[in-house]
């Protein structure tokens, strides 16, 4: 990590030209799209925004998590801090919140299925009219 | 790229329609300037930016798509534009007049008017190396509740739950940081718009895209460095641009 710092730029990253993987989550996701007569001709093209979008939360997502949780704990410095946190003067609120994470369960279902929420968030009505984009792009 | 949209600037003629369409990259103002394998079709105040594109499918390549995204982009920093999305293609040059400059002018000349002196950047942003699921550890005992009964006794019923759990209270955070950003560089932009990701790695948070007048660029950049400071060790900062405002004109013609 960077302990000296003698000019402005040191904390944001500036690269210089975008990487592939930025253009496509742009260029493929976002900008104007015309009505339906405009085709999008080239081939793979489609599979490629898939491709590009990455996949939203479901049971492997979760599997994942999870995954990443044991990792997280194992590692000794944090087990020990959080080992101290939770002490059990927090068991019952724990047990509140699990039951609360089953009522939760059929959102996940849900998203399993790929109805919900898609990435955008808190963009006002792009969610929307991003969806009924990629809807006139397929047709 | 193919050798058909490598080639010297060229009007294509009715004779080409055969084998080559017409890529639109963007609209611009009627006075901007082109080189390369790009060429304007012009409709009074309003110009679409058209390329060749052969007709025959195949898969995009990676430099097509680098080119593509170059291109607007160095445009956006002396000429407002409206950037199409990646594959927007017509049978001719004729249907672009007619089918999109035309009936549309009056809209496009408004969005170039509103977008004159603007570019776009986007700031994206990730949590350092799990950091964010050892704040959701730390702030969810529950989370790690379920953690200790996996322990003890595998269950995978339990295990899903648990990444349930966690997933949702990662997704939290990454909105109140995304919405963080926007409102911490507002002061400096025209507009901004977030999107997360909910992707099945844990460390990125999403992007904030933000329309900037080309003006204020740099108090604009100096905001964001001032920004990524203050998360140093927490979050950290990429910042993009200037680009073309991608972001800014979705669905608003549509």
């Amino acid at each position: 990590m960077t302990t000296v710092l003698t000019d402005g730029t040191a904390y944001l990253e500036r690269p210089r030209s975008s990487g592939l993987a930025e253009v496509v989550d742009i260029i493929l996701d976002k900008g104007l799209v015309l009505d339906a007569f405009v085709r999008v001709s080239l081939l793979g093209l489609e599979l490629l925004t898939i491709d590009a979008r990455i996949v939203i939360a479901s049971v492997d997502t979760y599997l994942r998590y999870a995954e990443a949780v044991d990792r997280v704990v194992l590692e000794p410095a944090p087990r020990t801090r959080l080992t101290d946190l939770v002490g059990g003067l927090q068991e019952s609120g724990a047990r509140r919140k699990v039951s609360g994470a089953v009522s939760g369960a059929k959102e996940s279902v849900k998203d399993a299925l790929g109805i919900g929420d898609g990435e955008d968030e808190a963009a006002g009505d792009q969610k929307e009219s991003g969806r009924r984009a990629r809807k006139r792009d397929r047709s | 790229m193919n050798a058909a949209t490598r080639a010297a600037p060229q009007r294509l003629s009715a004779g080409q329609q055969s084998t080559v369409a017409c890529r639109l990259y963007g609209i611009v103002p009627a006075a901007t300037r082109t080189a390369g394998s790009v060429s304007l079709i012009t409709h009074r105040s309003i110009a679409a930016l058209v390329g060749p594109v052969p007709t025959t499918p195949g898969r995009p390549s990676r430099q097509d798509l680098l080119n593509y995204a170059a291109l607007l982009d160095r445009l956006a920093t002396t000429t407002p534009v409206i950037p199409m999305r990646y594959g927007t293609v017509l049978p001719s040059t004729a249907v672009v007049r007619r089918r999109v400059l035309e009936p549309h002018h009056d809209a496009f000349a408004a969005t170039l008017a509103r977008l004159k002196g603007h570019a776009q950047f986007t700031v994206r942003a990730r949590y350092l190396p799990d950091l964010v699921l050892k704040e959701v550890l730390a702030e969810r005992p529950d989370a790690l509740a379920l953690h200790r009964r996996l322990q003890q006794r595998p269950a995978p019923g339990l295990r899903m739950r648990l990444g349930e759990v966690v997933a949702h209270a990662v997704a939290a955070k990454r909105r109140a940081d995304a919405v963080a950003i926007a409102k911490a560089l507002r002061p400096w932009v025209v507009a901004a718009r977030v999107r997360l990701w909910r992707s099945a790695e844990v460390d990125p948070i999403g992007e904030v895209a933000f329309l900037v007048a080309l003006q204020r660029r740099e108090a604009f950049e100096s905001a964001a460095e001032k920004l990524a400071r203050q998360w140093h060790g927490r979050i950290r900062l990429r910042l993009l641009g200037p680009m073309a405002p991608y972001h800014f004109v979705t669905g608003a013609e549509g």
